[in-house]
């Protein structure tokens, strides 16, 4: 089945008026010796019927574990979608639409990534956000490569605070392999705050703190901790996850220069790990720097009289004008996901985000608590607080055995959070809950673990 | 009485009263088109001839201005940050870009004057 | 209320919207937040009901256009039907409400499907090994730029920095390249036939020389729609060399079933599924840019891959892997979408689709050939042609009108103003996917046009249909306007320009 609509008849009159007698004919361009002797080494064609089969067969040896027994986050989160957003979004409009270059017939979509920007200035304190990045890996790295072209070659660390996400600054490091910055990270532990004050010097561009940490803590001093960073002229990025903004301060209320951050919470699905959201916002001083698209508010000519109107705008910053001398070279983002989230805010509303911030709040308290009377579990850092997510560690070599009952019994018992350069981490799991947990089920994975342990 | 040296790249250096102005010709915003943004440099910033010392932006360019001999700049054009498009409406006047002192006043005698820039090929 | 709203001025204080959950189990006496971080005030969201949340974006949408809605004909991007079969499968949960953490061994099925998708795509290219994980065609770019620097480096090559780039290629090409570390060298190739040729890379050769030189970077097709009929001879004097050549695969929609780049020479190639798997575009993404390898290359992928070993998949990490490109495993349910995109098609449906993006293009290059220049119309083109509306410049009519003028009629305009070597350029690329009627309609108008411009230059640019027009681009960059502020901000006067 393909969708190409040409009936034989049709095709012999487009080949007369070419002048060609075949559509051989028309492949005389290329060299025979490149002509492919072989079909294709594919199965051969279905219609929908066999195709659903086929997806059957793939999904059908599958564990499949329901969102509400899914207690992980680690970027990606479980949260509930409304029906309106699958809805709105799959009209084929916004759906099919290219990139907006043709700003009159494209206000829809435009107006919607500009209602997205807005949000995200909201959610981040910050002045101006970017029209999407490809998820939160990539967020930070854009933001990390901003702060160290900002410098212009003045400063070339990049400091990352405790408790990075270990996936995010592999992200980093590949994107620097190009750019060659020094990349130094404060390792976990006592005396970490010692050693990020000592890492911080006039050749210091940046300094990453996460928000939450990757871990799920909050950092009580992070404002203190920012200030800090200004005073040695660099500036502090920080990766946001966006859904905490319900309940706490905004980074840039507490003094961010650039915040980056998986967005996908927001009214997107997990689908194993992709297509993802990356957010990324920054002061107005800042915004020559800003990677990716920007949709800008302007004066036009409307029905006839003045009005105004949407356009791409600080096009000068992107590829297809700076070219080998772009920061970036992004062209395609996320922007169905971006709309997606548009949407879900809207849906949401301001007494909905605090509401659902407040019960993901609320359910990983109870959880903790219950999990915490279990024998031999501690908490990872029984002195922070968390919003949604938290890191408990398990008598010696019972990890594994927990993870695995409850993934008998069709749950998801959290992350196993990568050791990267933190230690005691092999003996943990990062639990994550949001608003479609049940106390039933977790009362559940609770007890499924006490079992083991 | 004012001389004007222009680059094969469309900057000028204003020579009046022993001072010195840097500038893009006014071909060169012409070419540009409307300017939304211009990049300046720190003050008291040194630059061999040659080397990057501006960039002008517009809708849909970015263009890269050099120093057409070594200099230095002593002052910028800071009303440009509110007012780019003064560099549209008088390249070669309000809207210059540096005060420059030059470090070989020598060196204007390579650059073209007006009427070889306005015979040159554009 | 005049036009536009924005969803923020449709809030009434008290609405609430979406109901999500109205039970509260959990509750208990919370764990005190720090002070110094619990907000004080819910953040200014909107109070919007969903009848009115609904009619706002649906009101948008009808404000946009989208392949559903018409012809779509930009160059290069390929700009085909989306399949809605391919939708439903990628939407059912087992694909759409899995945590990428699953561990594989409970998931075996999706990392299946990865494999066999990394398969084909190998076999599509002609290429040995292929990574999924790159979000966009950019981003495999960029990829492909670290493999080679990494392969370089592996053999204490640190001094082939040079990389090729043709006068005619995409933006994004020397901006990976410049991301990587690289310095280009742009080759004027327009006037030497829109090709790459021996001799002129024997020039940048003799430039820098050979140890020096890293590849090229070429799409083949060009964006000029002709192949690259040299690619074998300039292949083989790279290889010579020690460099590498990158297959760009914006335009490979022209190759499907015909050629494949890992047979003239190429040694890694990135793919636009959102272009020839017609994932849909979205506006601007999710996009998705797998890259594919020769053998010397494959140990260098980005990391993961998923390996095979009898029946079980398991997330692989190449030997001298560059790294992650970003988080998880890739764009997964844009890659199901190809995926069974490419079931649909078969062996023989993957050929139709090249043949018959061949037959469209060259059939729209001869209706318009006499009326427009066409700078290579001399002779057929592949899945696409660059046609100029420099013949009109003397009437007082561009290319930026012919484009209006087309989004007036409800086509959407092809390429303008690209490639940037041809003046007052139209990149046309139909695809495979258009009606013969179609093809008619937009010819008919475009004739039109043209004689139009003859008689009467004025009425051509009058689009009375485009309600939103003439949207300053100066005053949107003079005077940043990117978001919307409370009135009770500090910056609502400062942008209320």
């Amino acid at each position: 089945m393909t969708f190409v609509p040409h009936t034989s008849e049709q095709r012999a009159q487009m080949l007369a008026a070419i002048g060609a007698s075949s559509i051989e004919d028309l492949l005389d361009v290329v060299p025979a010796e490149l002509r492919l002797g072989h079909d294709l080494a594919v199965p051969p064609a279905v219609g929908e019927v066999e195709l659903a089969q086929a997806a059957e067969a793939v999904l059908g040896g599958n564990r499949r574990i329901p969102l509400s027994r899914v207690f992980a986050g680690g970027g990606v989160y479980p949260h509930h979608v409304p029906a309106v957003v699958d809805e709105l979004s799959h009209r084929g409009e916004f759906y099919t639409a290219y990139t907006p270059y043709q700003p009159e017939i494209s206000q829809g979509m435009l107006q919607c990534i500009y209602e997205y920007q807005s949000y995200i200035c909201l959610l981040t304190g910050m002045d101006v956000s970017n029209a999407s990045s490809y998820d939160g890996g990539t967020a930070l790295a854009d933001a990390v490569l901003m702060a160290v072209n900002q410098a212009k070659g003045r400063r070339q660390r990049v400091v990352f605070a405790p408790r990075v996400d270990p996936q995010a600054r592999e992200v980093v490091a590949t994107y620097n392999l190009g750019m060659e910055a020094e990349l130094a990270a404060v390792p976990s532990g006592d005396g970490e705050d010692g050693a990020l004050t000592a890492m911080l010097d006039e050749n210091t561009a940046c300094v990453v703190f996460q928000y939450p940490d990757c871990l799920g803590y909050l950092d009580a001093d992070l404002e203190q901790r920012i200030a800090a960073v200004h005073e040695h002229g660099a500036l502090a990025v920080v990766l946001f996850y966006p859904f905490a903004a319900g309940l706490v301060r905004t980074p840039g209320e507490l003094g961010a220069d650039i915040v980056c951050g998986e967005a996908q919470c927001l009214g997107n699905p997990m689908g194993f790990g992709g297509p993802l959201l990356g957010l990324l916002a920054c002061r107005e001083k800042l915004v020559r720097m800003l990677p990716g698209r920007l949709i800008g508010r302007t004066v036009c000519e409307r029905d006839g009289g003045e009005g105004e109107g949407f356009v791409m705008t600080l096009q000068a910053r992107e590829q297809h004008i700076r070219r080998g001398r772009a920061n970036s070279n992004i062209c395609s983002n996320e922007a169905l996901l971006a709309l997606r989230t548009c949407i879900y805010m809207s849906a949401i509303g301001r007494q909905g985000f605090t509401q659902l911030a407040g019960l993901c709040h609320e359910n990983a308290q109870c959880a903790h608590d219950y999990l915490l009377e279990l024998p031999g579990v501690e908490d990872y850092r029984p002195q922070s607080r968390f919003f949604n997510e938290f890191t408990l560690r398990f008598p010696p070599g019972k990890r594994d055995a927990v993870y695995e009952a409850a993934l008998e019994r069709n749950m998801l018992a959290g992350i196993k959070p990568d050791g990267g350069d933190d230690d005691g981490l092999a003996d943990c799991l990062t639990f994550a809950f949001t608003e479609v947990h049940h106390k039933e089920e977790i009362l559940e994975l609770v007890s499924c673990i006490k079992e083991v342990l | 009485m004012a001389t004007t040296y222009y680059s094969k790249n469309h900057e000028y250096i204003r020579e009046e009263d022993g001072t010195y102005v840097l500038g893009i010709s006014e071909f060169a915003q012409k070419e540009l088109g409307d300017i939304t943004y211009v990049e300046l440099p720190a003050v008291g910033a040194e630059f061999a001839g040659g080397d990057v010392c501006c960039t002008v932006e517009s809708v849909k360019a970015v263009a890269e201005v050099y120093a057409p001999v070594a200099l230095k700049a002593v002052a910028v054009n800071e009303a440009l940050e509110d007012r780019p498009e003064l560099v549209n409406e008088a390249a070669q006047g309000d809207g210059w870009l540096l005060k420059v002192e030059l470090v070989d006043a020598g060196a204007l005698a390579e650059l073209m004057d007006q009427a070889a820039y306005d015979a040159m090929e554009k | 209320m005049t036009e536009p709203v924005l969803i923020f001025e449709r809030s009434q204080p008290g609405r609430t919207g979406t109901k999500v959950r109205t039970t509260r189990d959990c509750a208990s006496s919370p764990q005190d937040l720090p002070d110094q971080l619990v907000r004080a005030e819910p953040l200014p969201l909107p109070e919007v009901d969903e009848t009115t949340l609904v009619r706002h974006y649906v009101k948008l949408s009808q404000a946009n256009y989208g392949v559903d809605c018409g012809f779509y004909p930009l160059g290069s991007c390929t700009m085909k039907y989306n399949p809605k079969a391919t939708e439903a499968v990628a939407a059912a949960p087992g694909f759409a409400q899995v945590h990428p953490t699953q561990p594989p061994t409970s998931v075996p099925g999706l990392l299946r499907l990865m494999h066999e998708l990394q398969d084909w795509l190998s076999e599509i290219c002609g290429m040995d090994a292929t990574s999924l994980q790159p979000a966009a065609g950019a981003q495999g770019e960029f990829a492909g730029m670290l493999v080679f620097r990494k392969y370089f480096d592996q053999r204490g090559e640190r001094e082939r920095r040079v990389m090729i780039v043709p006068d005619s290629a995409h933006g994004t090409n020397p901006a990976s390249a410049h991301l990587a570390g690289f310095t280009l060298e742009e080759v004027d190739c327009v006037n030497h036939g829109g090709v790459m040729t021996p001799e002129l890379l024997e020039g940048v050769i003799d430039k820098h020389g050979a140890d020096r030189i890293a590849g090229i970077m070429l799409t083949n097709p060009s964006t000029l729609g002709i192949f690259e009929q040299h690619i074998l001879p300039v292949a083989e004097r790279l290889h010579e060399v020690g460099a590498q050549l990158y297959y760009d695969g914006a335009n490979l929609n022209a190759l499907l079933g015909i050629a494949r780049p890992g047979d003239m020479g190429f040694d890694l190639v990135h793919l636009n599924l959102h272009k020839t798997f017609s994932t849909p575009h979205g506006g601007g993404g999710p996009g998705s840019g797998p890259i594919g390898v020769k053998q010397h290359l494959a140990d260098f992928l980005p990391r993961p891959l998923v390996r095979r070993d009898g029946d079980d998949y398991a997330w692989d990490t190449p030997a001298h892997s560059i790294g992650r490109m970003k988080l998880y495993h890739g764009q997964f349910l844009v890659l199901v979408k190809a995926w069974a995109y490419i079931m649909l098609s078969g062996p023989e449906g993957l050929r139709r689709i090249g043949e018959h993006a061949i037959l469209n293009a060259n059939y729209v290059q001869a209706r318009l050939k006499d009326t427009y220049y066409v700078p290579y119309g001399d002779r057929h083109c592949l899945h696409e042609f660059v046609a100029s509306a420099e013949p009109l410049k003397e009437h007082g009519v561009r290319a930026l009108d012919i484009a209006k003028a087309l989004l007036n009629d409800g086509f959407h305009a092809p390429t303008v103003y690209f490639p940037l070597i041809v003046p007052e350029a139209l990149m046309i690329e139909p695809t495979e996917t258009e009606s013969r009627e179609t093809l008619d309609a937009f010819c008919d108008a475009m004739l039109h046009y043209a004689e139009l411009a003859r008689t009467n230059p004025d009425e051509l640019k009058r689009v009375p249909n485009l309600r939103v027009k003439h949207l300053d681009e100066t005053h949107a960059a003079r005077y940043l306007n990117a978001r919307w502020v409370p009135a009770d901000t500090e910056h609502a006067t400062k942008e209320a320009n």
